[in-house]
């Protein structure tokens, strides 16, 4: 069977990888929000990042932005 | 490398004391079946999480894996040219910083701790359903199409779950989805139906799929959503009929989907009269007014069987029409206004002769005809 790749962090790596993308302090300070909804983004509520236009985005973990993920997803975009 | 090494020391554990037939009957399920061995392997890994906490990741990646794949697989049993795709759950490595990040180019998910591990597998499975599953039937249809297959895929795959699993699905998407955009509700809804007679991976998305795979020259989205709307309706004013309606249409003549559901279930003309004439002759009326998809549809009891059989065969021959699939199912039928369960037994048989280019000709003739009807 093909197999698609799924990038994935864990919890317990959620720190390190925030800090080596140089975001984390930001989220702690409160100055970045999700790209669908515009909610300040947590620790907490982080659900997923993806790069666009030399940016990083950030989607919280709220259903209705997860749903538009998914949309953004189906159109034809590489990145999974 | 290290479900591997898993694989490796859980087999010599099981050398020991372990008949043979056990051994290779775990090698064939390696080899045969690595979804549900994965599976069965998070049992495994949640033991050896008391002693090591990285097979967090492990039980995480193997459950949404197993899970995932042994669905992905089981589909591929239900539809025609469909090549099952899984998922591989890639965990982001220490180098990954910002220029690898850029290169790279991926979304990443956050996966929280196992004991959140529904929620993990529901978000993780509709990422991957959203852009893996099913992309030829998703090309040229509608975003509430699109929408709403994904969401009944993924109905279809937690109701194989526990009741957490699809309770949160429910909660986060479903009834939101279904509470806030009307043509999604009344599409799922239609797709429910359908599937009450087993025909909405058989016939549906078999449609869809063999939709999918034609080609337009400069592509015009609308008439095709069009028909694809009015595909579904046919489809679910079949699963709506009682049985012995003879007034309910049964074949789709459509621009760019044209089928045809051929009811083989009359006993006394299949048992007493045992005559296939009829059958093949109006079949072949279908194909001479360019129907695509034949599907023969009847109760699965040995007699109705052979006479399917036979017609299929026959058509073979005569026609050059291939044998597609070959299915038995349990069908919810409307008999005296109730819905009742029966065996029922499906054959799709294709003309060879597929309109696959759709060329400027044809849709300066046909398509912009039936647009401006």
């Amino acid at each position: 069977m093909l197999r698609k790749t799924l990038k994935a962090v864990h919890d317990d790596d959620l720190k390190k990888l925030l800090q080596s993308l140089e975001l984390h302090e930001k989220i702690v300070n409160e100055q970045l929000r999700c790209k669908f909804c515009k909610t300040i983004i947590t620790l907490d509520n982080l659900h997923s990042i993806f790069p666009q236009s030399g940016n990083i985005q950030l989607v919280c973990s709220n259903p209705d932005c997860i749903k538009q993920l998914y949309n953004f997803l189906r159109e034809d975009t590489d990145l999974l | 490398m290290n479900d591997m090494i898993a694989i490796a020391i859980a087999f010599k554990i099981l050398q020991f004391g372990v008949p043979w037939i056990l051994l290779i009957l775990f090698a064939y399920m390696v080899f045969c079946h690595p979804e549900k061995v994965q599976k069965w392997s998070v049992l495994f890994w949640k033991i050896v999480r008391y002693f090591w906490r990285e097979a967090e990741k492990y039980i995480i990646a193997n459950d949404i894996e197993g899970r995932v794949n042994d669905f992905s697989k089981n589909m591929s049993k239900e539809l025609v040219n469909f090549e099952p795709i899984g998922v591989q759950i890639q965990w982001v490595k220490d180098g990954e910083d910002r220029d690898h990040f850029f290169r790279d180019n991926k979304l990443i998910i956050r996966m929280r701790e196992h004991k959140n591990q529904d929620k993990n597998f529901v978000y993780a499975s509709m990422v991957f359903i959203s852009k893996y599953v099913l992309r030829k039937v998703k090309k040229y249809i509608s975003k509430s199409q699109k929408e709403s297959i994904d969401l009944y895929i993924a109905k279809r795959l937690y109701n194989r779950e526990k009741a957490r699993v699809l309770d949160e699905f429910f909660e986060d998407f479903f009834a939101l989805k279904i509470d806030a955009n009307k043509k999604i509700a009344t599409l799922i809804e239609q797709y429910h139906v359908i599937d009450k007679v087993g025909l909405f991976f058989p016939a549906l998305i078999t449609e869809l799929t063999f939709l999918g795979e034609k080609v337009y020259f400069k592509l015009k989205r609308d008439p095709i959503i069009k028909e694809v709307t009015q595909l579904i309706k046919y489809l679910e004013n079949y699963a709506n009929r009682e049985l012995g309606d003879e007034k309910t249409p049964l074949v789709f003549e459509g621009i760019y989907c044209r089928c045809g559901i051929m009811i083989i279930a009359k006993r006394f003309k299949v048992i007493q009269i045992g005559d296939i004439e009829p059958y093949v002759k109006y079949i072949k009326k279908l194909l001479e007014r360019k129907i695509e998809d034949i599907y023969l549809i009847g109760p699965d009891y040995e007699k109705n069987l052979k006479f399917i059989d036979e017609i299929s065969y026959k058509l073979q021959e005569e026609m050059g029409l291939q044998k597609y699939h070959h299915k038995k199912y349990k069908s919810r039928i409307i008999i005296h206004g109730e819905r009742k369960e029966v065996d029922t037994c499906l054959v799709l048989l294709r003309s060879r002769e597929i309109l696959r280019y759709y060329d400027e000709e044809y849709q300066n003739k046909y398509i912009e005809a039936s647009t401006e009807s």
